[in-house]
């Protein structure tokens, strides 16, 4: 199994790998595959090879881009909404690409910050706070 | 028919010695020989060693056959009057072939020879021998006799047959000595095995007292006896204290406990004198006091176990049938330095006359010491098992407490350091006894002091919040304990008052350091009202208790107090967002940039205790932690400082001088801790450039507010950490910030920041400084930020009559962002 991860915060990729991660692994092989700006995962999402069984989790606040000497051009939505509903973005992204796997949105964002775009969550896109116990994660990541 | 007969005797002695695990052997081989001479009773004598040199010379019976399995058995015939003692005493061969004719020679003690008569003796032969033995003196060889009696309607014994049995009397001595070492071995080795097996397995008490039980079987089938008991001390639980904790005859036994500090008959004395004991003939204790008391001095003979109804019982007599010989002895089991228990032995005449000879005890004391060894091994067991759960105990205790800090930790909710305390004091009580009060210090690093921030226990519970006490003396213990990052134990009296009056209590104390890698977090004190100084098992609980503590008190007061700060601050960010519609972005960002790092510190403060439970926590794990602190302090300052400007439109200061020893300090410290949390994907480094501060030496910087001024430089140094493109192999210039102070032409002092990344373009230089303005390379290359930062620095320094100058981005990449002082020579 694959985790395709979008978080730009490198603490809680470490706590990711070192809580979570290290649990998973013990009942089978998965490899965590992460992109650190809604551009890199965009771009990584057109030739991704993607299993039913893969899982995505993605951060919903997260930069365009690196900072770099070139930066991609981003697009007018990117520029209109900024980087708070970028997760979002990526998640569409993933559902226009016809992919039906899991995708679970881990975000510091509390439930009622979201509350308009969890309706439009289908029946395999989670919600789940950063703060919430590891077994949550792993609870929803097997669900 | 007399070689057969003799052949029949040398089968005997030849299975004797090659099976004999009891002493039964002996008893046949003595109705071998008697059937051999056609006589109907056989006994085997032997010399009673004399306790003084006044005590009647007597003999006992070793062993004896008598026709019909009658019983015959005497402790104390007198040499003088009977016929084996005479032929001892003249060590001749004495024929009595009737002990009734008065005109004998040797007159016969009317009480034996009533005896003799009852069994149908008339006629007696005895020889005299010599055992290899020695007496209780250890210089002359017992002495005893083989002698033979026949009734009145056998055949008289003639001198062939005395001359016989004087051959048979040389062999029996070594016979017995051979049967006994054979006998003994083949105990001590089941013995061995018994216990030996029993140390090989993980056991309880159950398992000892069964595998006990065996060997007190094993003992009363050897020798033979009716009850073998241990008693033993089980010095961890109950000291003093020996209790029954093997027997073969365990329902007969009805005092199961003694106690070292009574002499409570012969088990007691053994426990008070440490040293074996003998009883030939217990019934006759009263008779025999004399002599039973020179040799145990002080002994007593309580009948507390009811020993005659007892025997009764257990061979099954009815009332009106006389009592067999009981006969005692008991051996008491050595400790390192003190006895830790006795075992005991009581045999009777039944179902063969035997009396516990000197070789016996020498038999029972050799038993006893590897019951010793055993006992012992099995205490250190479970003192060890004890400890080692006891270990568990607070491991497993400690971690739940981890746990539930880190639930806690995990839904964000307020931490009660409070309870927090309460929760460790409780552990600390169950693992530390008597400890009673629990104090926490902080180590403030700057300011190089202690400082009590919460104590719990006997109505000092509390946190100490608004008038700490600070320890700075370095003779203090706990600051030793700072410098020595090491546990120290101390002792001192500690006054308290309660409703009457004043009093003062010896209290002994744990000091324990709350370390993180080398690095003092501070001081827990473990407080005992006890006078006795703490045991070791205290120090090391000590030990484990602090760093556990001390790290879960140090996030949850770092998380509180953040927490606290987002509350506070979200509150009053909803209420600015009500009053400034048109910044909505601007403080979305702001609530945004503040919980950011709030929600990092959290994890990162999970994070640390995972580590911290898989003992792989560092010092940087640490630093990052304050690192992250500061982040989030530093945005919320800045939030504070922005709504305080908003509602007064002037920042309140508190100028001191800035010396250029501060600035330095302040820059390299910030300079560290910043580094620590810049994007490591793009391996920044800040760089302070020592040489160009140093030039500033000769001034003092204006008057300014140090705590603005920390918060602009950390403003910049987080600005430049976000918008700097990642350090590049082919151009050393990315990937480096750099800090640097410089005297411009007018006089002017300036601390510069510069930075290769982001650009700022000469039109967007004005705006930068707008509250809320970010430009569009931001926006799109930082996940937080929200346009105040520069704002803020600009405010500040506007108040201190300085300026901010914010250089554009030259064609080579380089943006420059420059806090310029006016000077202030120094007087």
């Amino acid at each position: 199994m694959n985790i395709f991860m979008l978080e730009d915060d490198d603490v809680w990729i470490q706590t990711f790998n070192e809580v979570v991660m290290s649990e998973l692994k013990k009942k089978e092989a998965v490899e965590l595959i992460c992109y650190d700006s809604e551009h890199a995962f965009m771009e990584a999402l057109l030739n991704l090879p993607v299993h039913p069984e893969d899982v995505f989790v993605l951060d919903v606040m997260v930069r365009w881009t690196d900072p770099q000497p070139e930066i991609p051009q981003p697009p007018l939505n990117v520029m209109d909404e900024g980087y708070y509903r970028a997760g979002l973005r990526c998640q569409k992204a993933i559902r226009n690409k016809g992919l039906k796997n899991k995708v679970i949105m881990l975000t510091v964002l509390e439930n009622g910050d979201l509350t308009e775009e969890k309706r439009g969550f289908d029946e395999n896109t989670k919600y789940l706070n950063k703060k919430e116990d590891k077994q949550k994660v792993i609870q929803l990541i097997y669900s | 028919m007399e070689i057969d007969k003799s052949a029949a005797l040398a089968s005997l002695i030849q299975t004797a010695l090659a099976n004999s695990v009891d002493f039964s052997n002996l008893r046949n081989i003595l109705e071998q020989i008697g059937q051999d001479f056609g006589a109907n009773g056989c006994v085997l004598w032997r010399e009673r060693s004399r306790v003084v040199p006044d005590q009647e010379q007597c003999l006992y019976v070793l062993a004896s056959w008598i026709q019909g399995g009658k019983s015959f058995a005497i402790y104390d015939l007198p040499f003088d009057g009977s016929i084996s003692g005479e032929a001892i005493y003249r060590n001749a061969t004495i024929i009595d072939q009737d002990i009734q004719d008065t005109k004998n020679e040797i007159q016969v003690n009317p009480e034996l020879k009533q005896r003799l008569l009852d069994l149908n003796i008339q006629r007696v032969l005895a020889v005299p021998m010599t055992y290899r033995e020695l007496d209780v003196n250890g210089q002359n060889k017992l002495r005893g006799a083989l002698t033979l009696y026949r009734s009145g309607d056998e055949p008289n014994f003639n001198d062939d047959q005395a001359a016989t049995l004087r051959d048979y009397s040389n062999i029996i001595p070594d016979l017995y000595t051979s049967l006994r070492e054979k006998v003994s071995f083949k105990l001590e080795a089941a013995v061995f095995v018994l216990l030996g097996a029993l140390e090989k397995q993980d056991c309880q008490l159950n398992d000892v007292e069964k595998c006990y039980d065996q060997v007190c079987e094993r003992i009363a089938k050897t020798f033979p006896a009716i009850e073998v008991s241990i008693f033993l001390e089980d010095y961890l639980d109950e000291p003093g204290e020996f209790k029954l904790r093997g027997s073969q005859a365990r329902k007969y036994i009805e005092k199961t406990t003694y106690r070292a500090d009574k002499d409570d008959g012969f088990t007691g004395w053994i426990l008070v004198h440490t040293r074996s004991i003998r009883i030939f003939r217990q019934q006759d204790f009263e008779r025999d006091k004399k002599y039973i008391q020179t040799e145990y001095a002080e002994l007593e003979f309580k009948d507390s176990m009811k020993l005659g109804e007892h025997i009764r019982e257990y061979l099954n007599l009815g009332p009106d049938e006389p009592l067999p010989t009981i006969s005692t002895m008991a051996a008491p089991i050595l400790g390192k330095d003190k006895p830790i228990g006795v075992i005991r032995c009581t045999g009777t005449g039944k179902p063969h006359n035997y009396y516990f000879g000197r070789p016996d005890i020498k038999l029972l004391e050799l038993v006893a010491s590897r019951i010793a060894f055993s006992w012992t091994r099995f205490m250190n067991q479970q003192a060890m098992k004890r400890e080692t759960a006891n270990w568990k105990k607070l491991v497993s205790n400690l971690h739940k407490f981890n746990e539930d800090v880190l639930s806690e930790l995990g839904v964000g909710s307020m931490l009660a350091e409070k309870k927090i305390l309460r929760r460790v004091l409780r552990i600390a009580n169950r693992f530390i006894e008597d400890c009673k009060i629990l104090n926490l210090y902080a180590y403030d690093e700057k300011g190089r002091f202690l400082r009590l921030i919460g104590s719990y226990g006997h109505g000092k519970s509390g946190l100490k919040k608004d008038s700490p006490k600070e320890i700075k003396n370095g003779d203090d213990p706990h600051m030793r304990v700072l410098v020595s990052r090491k546990i120290q134990p101390y002792e001192r009296e500690i006054g308290y008052a309660n409703n009457l009056e004043n009093r003062s209590v010896k209290c002994s104390f744990v000091l324990a350091p709350i370390l993180i890698g080398d690095r003092p977090l501070g001081i827990i004190e473990f407080v005992k009202f006890a006078s006795q100084p703490p045991t070791i098992q205290d120090l090391r609980a000590a030990e484990l208790i602090a760093p556990s503590l001390g790290m879960y008190f140090h996030l949850a007061e770092l998380l509180n107090e953040r927490n606290k700060i987002q509350v506070e601050l979200e509150e009053s960010i909803a209420k600015q967002l009500e009053e400034n519609k048109n910044r909505i972005a601007t403080f979305r960002a702001l609530w945004h940039q503040l919980r950011t790092p709030v929600s990092q510190l959290r994890i990162r403060s999970k994070l640390l205790l995972n580590r911290y439970e898989a003992g792989t926590i560092s010092l940087l794990d640490t630093q990052m932690n304050l690192g992250l602190v500061r982040k989030v302090d530093t945005a919320s300052q800045s939030m504070r400082l922005l709504a305080d400007f908003q509602s007064k439109m002037k920042i309140d200061l508190k100028r001191e001088k800035v010396s250029y020893e501060w600035l330095m300090k302040s820059l390299i410290e910030l300079a560290a801790d910043s580094e620590l949390m810049l994007d490591k994907k793009k391996r920044l480094q800040i760089v302070v450039d020592r040489e160009s501060i140093e030039k500033i030496n000769q001034f003092n910087l204006y008057s300014f507010d140090r705590d603005f001024m920390i918060q602009m430089l950390n403003n910049l140094l987080d600005n430049a950490g976000k918008y700097s493109f990642a350090r590049r192999a082919d151009d050393g210039k990315y990937g480096v910030i750099t800090i640097s102070c410089h005297i411009m032409s007018n006089g002017d002092i300036c601390v510069s920041v510069v930075n290769y990344g982001g650009p700022i373009l000469p039109e967007e230089v004005k705006k930068c400084t707008d509250l809320g303005w970010r430009s569009n390379f931001a926006k799109n290359t930082t996940g937080e930020g929200s346009g105040i930062g520069l704002s803020l620095v600009k405010y500040i320094m506007d108040a201190h009559q300085g300026a901010l100058e914010i250089i554009p981005t030259t064609s080579d990449g380089k943006t420059e962002i420059r806090l310029r002082f006016p000077k202030d020579k120094k007087s």
